[in-house]
């Protein structure tokens, strides 16, 4: 049941003839309809609107999928560019997914909101005697203080300055000079995007033919 | 902070896909009435499958920003538009046969130019800035050398990287240029060759051509009038007149503004050439040397002062062609009666070969009455199956898609081992086809409004007989097809045996369609029509 060639051969149930004219209209139209699988197809068009939840939902899902891998692609060329990254700053690469119309994007703009934690560089244990107690003994150096608790969650900030670049800086220790802008983002993103993009129009593709499927299958 | 991107976006475009399923719902449904089924289903699953398929790969156009994707789409789409418009031309012309033999070579040469227009897009988007680099070089040489700070080998250095660029330029403009003649050559049935002279302007502008009347020149001075046989002057004249006759004839045929389009292409790489000359003669003339004229290149040359070679023999080529035209029209005003006593037994001996054949016509002809009356026949049987279907549109896609679905399964089994394309792309090509199918025949209903001496459907929601024309009473809906439109179907029915007969309204490109699909998703081919 549920075979396409049900759908032409009238082998299924419900099948009648499609036939027009008292006379061998039906055999001039070699075309016999079931009326089960016409009523399929008419569901499953109505399913392959993007205004149907569930297929919007899978769409969203492909989208997502294919942003994540996106960003990840992206993050790791941003870490191969930058030079030196103790705060590993390349984590603050990062993707969304659009609620109202079928799309995304791959950004290094600051968080809207505090969702996101990147994990801190670990503190060094050098105490590894199981008999000396109190814990680590060494005080923290300045360096590592200053890699632990720099203010702000999101490191986007380092990654935009270094990518957009700044104008000088003159503070009351002196002139700090400028950052030269490395677009980094730029060379490396929008190629990620563009793949990504071939990958969810095929996902697509895939996705509409799975539900015509579907619906045709389960008459 | 500079102006770097920090943010990409992706985003589909969907209205297009929804308007397109949405128009397959409707397609679906008006089909379904048009069969008189209450239901909201039926066998239009061909024309429905067909646009929800296209609508699919426009939504996925939205995504593809991959320009390697997007040229593939591009080649099937124009494949798909040649084939179709084929299609229609082979209907005026009733060389369907002909057509369908063809279909593979018509989408060859819409693949190449497509190819070639591509190419010479992104040439010129990317090169402009280096053919001005390179002409500010020369320039700038020049003007070096004039002051005495330049040397001449950086003048013809520069020379040359200028005429390189203009060169490649003048390359892909040509290449874009062939291609586009071949197209439109193999899809409208026309001989290449004679396309290209037809646009060359040997014979002066092509619309003076499609004006000179089909006299048979050829005939006339045959029989030895005042020219007589040979190879002089005069016979050139005589191959030179016949040779514009068939051309005219050929590009009464052809779409003026196609031919315009086509003849600015042709110039630009003309213009283009001329550009490479007109470095070599600044060069000439900034050394100081003495100029090489056209006069070493052969007997008659060196005529034309400040020509180079390769000019001189181009303007020597269309001087003797404008000659042999104005000779052409002089003698054609008082073409001379040919004389009893100048004609041969040989020329005897053609005139009767002419008159026996002229008998042989008549004879064809009546035999042509007779098969009239069977091919009449036949047309009757199938326009009362048609007449069944309520929805006019119905009744011309009825009609057309057996034709289409023949051509449609001709192709697929002719690409089927090349699988160039891909059974993806190979979907959207029969789909885009449909669409097209589908568009036209709305098309043709709202183009017919008024007279209908091209053929056409009576548009409008009047039945009855309602509407009147001098004579007869015609209702919306019914198919009225003129002269030519019905030797073209006669001789269809004829060429093709039982293809229009048997085939069916959708079982034909439902099955093509859905084998397409039943390929793809591996389920093998998964329709046949129980009468084939």
């Amino acid at each position: 049941m549920g075979r396409l060639s049900d759908y032409i051969n009238g082998t299924g149930a419900g099948t009648r003839s499609a036939g027009v004219g008292a006379a061998g209209g039906n055999d001039m139209l070699g075309v016999e309809v079931n009326e089960a699988a016409a009523e399929a197809h008419l569901k499953a068009l109505a399913r392959m609107l993007t205004s149907d939840k569930d297929t919007r939902k899978r769409l969203q899902a492909i989208i997502r999928r294919e942003l994540k891998a996106a960003r990840n692609r992206t993050a790791a060329d941003v870490h191969n560019a930058l030079e030196n990254d103790p705060r590993k700053a390349y984590r603050a690469v990062k993707h969304s997914v659009y609620k109202q119309i079928l799309g995304g994007n791959v950004s290094i703009l600051a968080a809207r909101k505090a969702g996101a934690k990147y994990e801190l560089i670990r503190q060094r244990i050098v105490d590894t005697d199981p008999h000396h107690h109190g814990g680590n003994r060494i005080p923290m150096s300045d360096r590592t203080y200053n890699l632990q608790t720099y203010y702000g969650k999101d490191r986007g900030f380092i990654l935009r300055f270094i990518n957009s670049g700044t104008v000088e800086r003159h503070t009351r220790f002196g002139n700090r000079g400028a950052i030269a802008p490395r677009g980094m983002f730029e060379r490396t993103a929008p190629w990620h995007l563009d793949t990504a993009a071939a990958v969810v129009a095929e996902a697509f593709e895939q996705e509409f033919a799975a539900v015509y499927n579907e619906e045709m299958n389960n008459q | 902070m500079g102006k770097a991107t920090s943010i990409v976006r992706l985003t589909a475009e969907t209205n297009d896909y929804e308007k397109k399923i949405k128009q397959a719902q409707r397609t679906f449904n008006n089909f379904t009435k048009s069969l008189g089924i209450d239901m909201k289903k039926v066998s239009a699953l061909g024309l429905a499958l067909g646009a929800v398929t296209t609508a699919v790969k426009v939504a996925g156009d939205a995504f593809k920003n991959n320009e390697k994707i997007v040229d593939e789409w591009g080649r099937v789409t124009k494949s798909a538009q040649s084939v179709y418009d084929g299609f229609l031309n082979s209907l005026n012309t009733g060389n369907i046969s002909g057509y369908i033999r063809n279909i593979n070579d018509i989408v060859n040469a819409a693949r190449a130019a497509y190819d070639a227009l591509d190419e010479l897009g992104t040439f010129n988007a990317f090169n402009q800035i280096n053919e001005m680099k390179a002409r500010t070089g020369f320039t700038e040489a020049i003007t070096a050398f004039r002051e005495g700070t330049g040397s001449k080998e950086s003048v013809r250095a520069a020379a040359e990287a200028l005429k390189g660029q203009l060169s490649e330029r003048q390359n892909y403009e040509q290449t874009a240029y062939d291609a586009a003649i071949r197209d439109y050559a193999e899809k409208r049935g026309v001989n290449e060759e004679m396309l290209r002279k037809a646009l060359s302007g040997s014979y002066g502008d092509y619309k003076a051509l499609k004006n000179l009347p089909l006299t048979g020149v050829e005939n006339r001075y045959q029989a030895g009038g005042m020219f007589g046989q040979g190879t002089g002057y005069s016979y050139q004249v005589k191959v030179a007149a016949n040779e514009a006759e068939a051309l005219g004839e050929m590009l009464r045929k052809l779409n003026d503004n196609k031919l315009a389009e086509l003849q600015a292409l042709g110039k630009t790489a003309e213009s283009t050439a001329y550009e490479v000359s007109q470095v070599d003669r600044q060069l000439v003339r900034a050394l100081g040397q003495k100029r090489v004229t056209g006069s070493g290149g052969g007997a008659t040359g060196g005529g034309q002062k400040g020509l180079t070679p390769e000019q001189y023999a181009e303007w020597y080529g269309m001087a003797y062609y404008t000659a042999l035209a104005n000779t052409i029209n002089s003698e054609l005003k008082d073409a001379p009666i040919i004389q009893e006593s100048l004609i041969s037994e040989e020329d005897i001996a053609i005139e009767e070969k002419f008159a026996d054949a002229i008998e042989t016509l008549a004879e064809r002809t009546e035999r042509l009455h007779e098969t009239w009356d069977l091919v009449a026949g036949s047309i009757s049987t199938v326009g009362g199956a048609l007449a069944g279907l309520e929805d006019p549109t119905a009744r011309i896609i009825g009609t057309a898609m057996q034709a289409v679905a023949t051509l449609a399964l001709a192709y697929a089994e002719a690409t089927a081992k090349a699988a160039k394309l891909g059974p993806v792309a190979w979907l959207g090509f029969a789909a885009t086809g449909l669409a097209t199918f589908v568009g036209a025949a709305s098309t043709i209903k709202n183009t017919t409004k008024g007279g209908f001496a091209d053929g056409g459907i009576v548009p409008g929601n009047y039945y009855n007989d309602q509407l009147h024309t001098a004579d007869y009473g015609i209702s919306s809906g019914e198919l009225i097809l003129n002269k030519s439109q019905q030797n073209a179907i006669a001789s269809q029915l004829r060429q093709a045996g039982g293809m229009a007969l048997t085939a069916t309204v959708s079982g034909e490109q439902i099955r093509f369609v859905l084998n397409n699909y039943g390929r793809r998703t591996g389920r093998g081919e998964v329709l046949t029509s129980k009468f084939n």
